[in-house]
């Protein structure tokens, strides 16, 4: 009896699934009826032309969640770079904006350019200090972003300042100890529920999870609610999770999330394949990433290059390609995780080679 | 009673039935279109050009209902208005602009699971020159938009990609691949070097004296021109070999230093040699410039980066790109050389013409400097 429920689930996930991807590959073809669906989208809210700062302000901060977030920064961008053009004395926020755009698309020399324009404007815009801060530690430069955080002194809240200090401490060697310092001013200060304090816990639980503390990092991304949470939530959320070996959680729980929306964020996608690779024969996960895969070497695109890389080394192994789209990763980004990412290419492809 | 237990197989299997159940079959991916052309040698192009169909929403309003359900007919309803869209978003032309005929019959393709037009279009061009594409479609709604562009020639086929910031793409129907990335990545060498006033002004800066002399504290005039000459080759041999060094170096990968530090050495590598006119410390020039030439080589690296290097033909990419910079460098030189020879025999000139030309290229130095420290 059970061999049989197997067998009729099987086949049923099986055409499901062969659904699914027979979607991709279709021929060009005239359709018969004039009432035939040709395409479908989810109907955006914001569909009309981006007309004010105050709308692409919005698709910034709907950016980071799942859903819309490349569509939304893409608007934005096209909006905040004409602004750019015909606006020869752009306000701090309008410059802070297009930085936070092109810091999303990894394009972080440039960023760093308009943030300076920014802080030249504005001295003690905060925002623009903490990104500045997070681009050089992405970047490597610890010394960089350890300025940026005392930029700040006297004009940003100490907790704040203290957070960003201790974040650039934890990426350059001082990891436990940072760590811990942080965990012990949240808990001394008890900050209301504000973006600040969701900012500081993520920071927590970022930390307890680099220092493999992977039950510390669950404890402090208990307060998050994953309906709503941002991609980065979302993302360090299922780390987590496949640290701890919870394959299940991140598939039952994160992929309604990412169903939800008509765009799949590639960071989703990936920890949704390498749960299911690790929990699951059924490659449903695996064959959509691996179109998403196959679009982005298309378009040549080098945005999500930490996500191939581990698509190759994790899911798909390819020495060659985990090296390539590593290297690549390394090129903008040069942080403990990148390191780790390449280090495991460079690994992988001395073993094939020593083969 | 056999109690009947969840095994992991039936929970792994009831998460993805979940799934295909909930799943909507929305699954929006990055603006993309794709851009095919067969040419033959009499000159006949043959084309199909497939765009998102939410795409071409943004920009006519196509999805008559906005139910995000969109039905063929309300497709054809806006065929004109499409057909006109794409006719003014794309520019094909050789000698002369190949006049684009769209076929009047349009399809519908998917591509990872989203709905695409493919439109047809057919020209009759004279492709004698090299092919210029002018694309132009959706950059306005989306910068992020790439177009994927294949076209099948009678010996060999051509793909690239068409990005927001590489919206024009040339191709030489005449020569064969290896030339055309040859051709392609030399006219950016040469762009490079002559966008590049960080570049020239460096090497302005060196010539700057290469028809004097410096004699008890002052500049007299080199009056023998071999002797000028000789001079300036070493100091541009030097300039080559530095900076070919490390141009090669970074782009294969072998040299990795943030390009922040770089530009910042690039422009006190200006204001140095700037300063050393007025003030002069180093008068055999030679060494100065091929130890300032290393940093320029990873700057011009830089840009080779953001071009992108193809990954069958990196050594040939190399290669035409450094000798495009030489090039470049060349046509500088023999534009300001013979004027620096007659500047050098006027008084005026070792008076103060030198020292102003100097200092005014060290301001720009300085201003760099500190915008990119």
């Amino acid at each position: 009896m059970q061999k049989n429920i197997k067998k009729i689930l099987l086949i049923c996930v099986g055409a499901c699934a062969f659904g699914l991807h027979q979607q991709s590959f279709a021929a060009p073809y005239t359709p018969t009826n004039g009432s035939d669906v040709i395409a479908t989208w989810q109907v955006l809210d914001n569909n009309k032309n981006v007309i004010s700062l105050e709308t692409v302000r919005e698709f910034i901060e709907q950016g980071q969640y799942p859903g819309e977030s490349d569509y939304r920064y893409g608007r934005a961008k096209t909006w905040l770079q004409s602004q750019l053009i015909t606006n020869k004395e752009a306000s701090v926020e309008l410059l802070y904006l297009y930085a936070r755009v092109l810091q999303h698309q990894h394009q972080f020399d440039d960023a760093l350019k308009y943030l300076d324009e920014a802080l030249t404007l504005d001295p003690t815009s905060t925002n623009s200090w903490l990104l500045k801060s997070n681009i050089h530690i992405v970047q490597g430069d610890a010394d960089l972003a350890k300025r940026a955080c005392l930029a700040m002194l006297g004009s940003a809240n100490i907790m704040v300042l203290s957070a960003c200090a201790l974040d650039v401490a934890s990426q350059d060697g001082q990891l436990d100890k940072s760590y811990q310092e942080l965990n012990r001013l949240y808990t001394s200060q008890g900050l209301a529920d504000s973006p600040e304090q969701q900012w500081i816990v993520q920071m927590l639980a970022d930390m307890a999870l680099r220092n493999d503390m992977p039950i510390a990092a669950e404890k402090h991304l208990e307060s998050f609610n994953l309906e709503t949470a941002s991609v980065s939530i979302l993302a360090l959320w299922a780390d987590t999770q496949l640290a701890l070996l919870k394959y299940d959680q991140v598939l039952i729980r994160l992929a309604p999330i990412v169903n939800a929306y008509s765009i799949k964020d590639d960071a989703l996608l990936l920890r949704l394949t390498l749960a299911e690779k690790a929990y699951s024969k059924l490659p449903y996960w695996q064959n959509i990433f691996a179109q998403r895969v196959a679009l982005r070497e298309l378009r040549n695109d080098s945005l999500h290059a930490a996500e191939l890389a581990r698509y190759y080394l994790d899911v798909n192994i390819k020495p060659e390609k985990a090296l390539y789209w590593a290297e690549i990763n390394w090129q903008v980004a040069q942080q403990y995780g990148d390191q780790k990412l390449l280090d495991r290419a460079n690994k992988l492809w001395q073993e094939t080679q020593d083969r | 009673m056999k109690i009947f237990k969840p095994t992991s197989f039936f929970k792994g299997l009831f998460v993805l039935l979940m799934l295909c159940v909930s799943y909507t079959s929305h699954a929006h991916q990055m603006s993309t279109s794709y851009l095919s052309m067969t040419l033959d040698g009499e000159g006949q192009i043959k084309g199909s050009w497939q765009v998102r169909l939410f795409d071409v929403n943004q920009i006519v309003a196509i999805d008559l209902n906005q139910d995000g359900q969109l039905t063929w007919s309300e497709l054809q309803a806006n065929q004109l208005a499409i057909v006109d869209y794409l006719r003014a978003s794309l520019s094909i032309s050789a000698d002369k602009e190949c006049f684009l005929i769209f076929d009047g019959k349009q399809q519908i393709d998917n591509h990872f699971n989203e709905g695409y037009l493919v439109s047809h279009f057919s020209s009759n061009c004279d492709l004698s020159g090299p092919l210029t594409i002018d694309y132009q479609a959706f950059f306005d709604i989306d910068s992020d938009h790439k177009a994927i562009v294949n076209i099948d020639g009678s010996q060999y086929q051509y793909s690239r990609v068409i990005s927001y910031d590489n919206p024009i793409l040339r191709v030489d129907l005449l020569q064969s691949q290896l030339l055309a990335t040859f051709n392609e990545y030399t006219y950016q060498g040469i762009i490079h070097i002559w966008q590049g006033t960080d570049h020239i002004l460096f090497l302005l800066a060196l010539l700057l004296t290469c028809g004097l002399f410096r004699k008890n504290g002052t500049w007299l005039a080199i009056k023998k021109p071999t002797k000028i000459f000789r001079d300036t080759a070493w100091i541009v041999t030097a300039f080559t070999l530095a900076h070919t060094i490390t141009l090669t170096a970074t782009a294969a990968g072998l040299i990795n230093l943030e390009s922040r530090w770089v530009e910042l050495g690039i422009a006190v590598s200006v204001l140095m040699a700037a300063l050393n006119n007025v003030w002069p410390v180093v008068l055999r020039l030679g060494w100065i410039t091929f130890a300032f030439g290393l940093l320029h080589g990873m700057g011009f690296a830089g840009v080779l980066a953001e071009v992108g290097l193809p990954s069958s033909q990196k050594l040939l990419a190399i290669f035409a790109f450094n000798l495009g910079v030489e090039i470049g460098q060349l046509v500088i030189l023999i534009i300001v050389l013979p004027l620096l020879f007659f500047f050098s025999q006027q008084h005026w000139y070792r008076r103060w013409g030198l020292q102003c030309g100097s200092l005014a290229i060290g301001v720009m130095a300085i201003i760099w400097s500190i915008e990119r420290f």
